[in-house]
């Protein structure tokens, strides 16, 4: 914050309506490759908040709202849309079915978890052998994908091999926290969705909900391709593995913290963040008292690796919230720390200006 | 209401509440009031068993009634508190079952405060006591997120407090239903479309139909309930398990199958060959379920109680046993129903007179 804007905003808070918005994307399904059911809910949530709104080869929802000044600042902020899950790969005998995992889900999260299968989320299980009929010696090992099936019971003929499927996980309220599926990342779709609602005049925003982030950031890859964008921002869910050690020794690969407020990415395994854009938004925190953390630099990473290898290079920056559990059938996310990165990235529209990146690299 | 859509009704309820082993009263009230309009007695005994009596039709020669006692278990599987490591709670099993179907699973927490939801989880690799690559994490090391943060944690929950599983039924096609406790509450389904069935009939003996406590950890219900009782003839119905993933050979049956018969040293023979010849009789499908040893179910005390007592073991077939999605067939509940309810009105007065083995015939 140096020449404009240097006047503090009134931060937004969180309100009932955007956990209902999330409630609401939590429950349906979009796994990669699949986001047809998220991009109608969002495409419902910014029509007429926005002046171009595209789908693309990909499936990703690229929208765009203009400026109220000449040669604007063009400003990309990602969130990925999409979530990991199964594909329903081959019948095996009546209402049985052996599935692929789409996405990074450890298979060890997967036995004995209800399912919803396909656009109309039927009902489903993924069974486990009865520990009755086992050794101690099979549940030594684990019980992998390949032994694992759907079951959606006898006389189902209408589901079909090529059908998707989640975890099927209501989404919940934990006194401080939330509990739902994918979390990651309908919680950046939530907060993107608000931020196009209240962005900025001076700024042309170029809204891009991603697809297939899950399976290699491919959504990325091409959406920054249709607007020409000067920085771009990517919101996204990171994981905060920052429970007691077994040992109660001390916990020093946390990742990020809960409680901490919105993770600011330095580096991760695919990307240097400009850091220009990390002193502008770790100064913008601190003149608004908002909490951060800067999420532990290691391996991982979100959509800001492609996206700053696009084109002739954009600047980029990562800001995620705080999460346990990701790709579970279920994840825990502080309401706290999901309103101070809406804080956080409202501030970062509302104070964004040219100059930053005129910067020294 | 059709009667199958009356019965599916009930045990979507009585799944859809917790009754872990030695804390069955929630599940008992359910069963109590289900049963109450059909029969002249409910009694709970000093450790919790259920007694529904009816009466049969007052003796011609002033005799008592013999008594025959139907026995489900009503508890199910869960889980307790062990530890409490700063928001995290560790658990010990009640009853047993596979640790691998754990990570994700949805539970409630009895706590004194209330009940209150937790996921069971698998933390990073790093905070466990080695990384268990490619290994199941054990169950002691598997902990419970509750969501909420540790002060509150710590004035909430004890070490003692105990927690069930939380997912709810799904209704699937063809009549099946997923969910837990299915072992033994859709025993407790057929007890009741017995009870309703015999409504409309005329028996002479006095039935008990008995929700018994513990079996899954102690056979408490069974092993006591026969001397309240005194039976002259004990069924007991339970769940046995049905081909699927994970599970074949000679320990299963097919579901929707119908009923299946146990035989065996545990089962009295006679009796064996008279159920087997009333299911060909009424044309009720059944198949046979051999029991070497011991069936592992409350016929096994039951036998053994007072100068013993002829017992006769009907089993409902269950996919994924122990799990939280276990699967069975409304139809093979109504078929247990009705068989038993006929078998009931044929019973005569000197019915005890004919149980008599081969070589004395």
């Amino acid at each position: 914050m140096n020449n404009t804007n240097d006047q503090l905003i009134d931060l937004p808070v969180l309100t009932d309506e955007m956990i209902g918005l999330l409630e609401t994307l939590s429950n349906i399904a979009g796994v990669s490759g699949n986001e047809i059911a998220v991009r109608s809910i969002i495409r419902d949530s910014i029509t007429g908040f926005v002046d171009e709104l595209h789908t693309d080869a990909l499936g990703n929802l690229i929208a765009l709202k203009k400026a109220k000044v000449e040669k604007p600042l063009k400003v990309l902020i990602a969130a990925h849309m999409d979530e990991v899950g199964f594909m329903l790969v081959e019948k095996e005998s009546d209402g049985i079915f052996r599935f692929k995992v789409i996405g990074g889900i450890d298979e060890r999260a997967l036995a004995g978890k209800p399912v919803q299968v396909g656009k109309k989320q039927k009902p489903g299980v993924i069974g486990a052998c009865p520990v009755h009929l086992s050794t101690r010696e099979e549940r030594e090992r684990i019980l992998s994908v390949d032994t694992l099936r759907i079951d959606t019971g006898p006389g189902t003929s209408e589901i079909q091999p090529g059908e998707y499927a989640t975890f099927a996980t209501k989404f919940i309220r934990m006194g401080q926290s939330v509990c739902g599926k994918a979390l990651d990342n309908r919680i950046g779709v939530a907060t993107l969705i608000e931020l196009i609602k209240n962005c900025p005049e001076n700024i042309e925003l170029i809204a891009a909900f991603t697809a297939q982030e899950e399976i290699g950031l491919r959504g990325a890859t091409v959406a920054p391709f249709r607007y020409d964008p000067d920085v771009a921002f990517v919101i996204d869910c990171t994981p905060a593995n920052d429970q007691p050690a077994w040992d109660q020794s001390e916990n020093t690969h946390y990742k990020t913290k809960l409680n901490q407020g919105p993770a600011i990415y330095a580096s991760d395994g695919r990307t240097m963040y400009d850091h220009r854009l990390i002193r502008y938004l770790t100064s913008l925190c601190e003149n608004y008292a908002i909490p951060y953390q800067i999420r532990q630099p290691g391996p991982g990473g979100t959509d800001a690796g492609a996206i700053h290898l696009s084109k002739n290079g954009i600047p980029t920056a990562s800001v995620s919230v705080p999460g346990r559990y990701a790709h579970t059938a279920a994840m825990i996310v502080r309401i706290a720390d999901w309103e101070k990165h809406f804080q956080l990235m409202t501030a970062a529209l509302a104070h964004l200006h040219a100059d930053i990146l005129k910067a020294d690299r | 209401m059709e009667e199958k859509t009356k019965i599916k009704e009930f045990l979507c309820e009585i799944i859809s509440l917790p009754g872990i082993s030695g804390y069955e009263t929630p599940v008992t009230n359910a069963i109590a009031k289900a049963w109450e309009p059909f029969v002249d007695e409910v009694k709970v005994s000093k450790i919790g068993n259920l007694y529904g009596i009816k009466r049969g039709s007052p003796s011609k020669d002033g005799k008592p009634n013999k008594r025959l006692m139907l026995a489900v278990h009503m508890d199910g599987i869960g889980m307790v508190i062990a530890k409490i490591s700063g928001e995290l709670l560790y658990f010990a099993p009640i009853g047993g079952f596979d640790p691998r179907i754990l990570p994700g699973q949805f539970v409630n927490i009895h706590s004194q405060k209330g009940d209150f939801p937790g996921i069971i989880v698998q933390l990073a690799p790093n905070l466990l006591s080695e990384s268990y690559e490619g290994k199941p994490v054990p169950l002691d090391q598997l902990a419970i997120d509750t969501g909420l943060e540790e002060q509150m944690v710590k004035e909430t929950f004890r070490v003692g407090d105990i927690i069930s599983y939380a997912n709810l039924p799904q209704e699937l096609p063809t009549d099946c239903i997923a969910g837990h406790s299915l072992d033994n509450r859709a025993s407790v389904a057929a007890v009741t479309q017995c009870l309703t069935e015999l409504q409309h009939m005329r028996h002479s003996w006095d039935v008990f139909a008995v929700g018994t406590t513990q079996e899954e950890t102690a056979f408490l219900g069974g092993a006591t309930s026969p001397f309240d009782i005194l039976p002259d003839l004990a069924i007991v119905i339970d769940v046995t398990f049905a081909k699927g993933p994970g599970a074949d050979g000679w320990r299963t049956v097919a579901l929707e199958s119908g009923v299946s018969i146990g035989y065996g040293a545990n089962l009295h023979p006679m009796l064996f060959a008279e159920i087997k010849q009333l299911c060909e009789q009424l044309d009720i499908p059944y198949t046979l379920s051999p029991q070497p040893l011991m069936s592992g179910t409350d016929a096994d005390p039951i036998q053994i109680t007072g100068a013993g007592v002829p017992t006769i073991l009907l089993s409902i077939p269950l996919r994924y046993m122990h799990t939280p999605v276990e699967i069975i067939s409304i139809k093979d509940v109504m078929r247990t129903g009705h068989l038993m309810a006929e078998f009931i009105a044929r019973l005569s007065p000197d019915f005890t007179e004919k149980i008599v083995w081969e070589d004395e015939q």
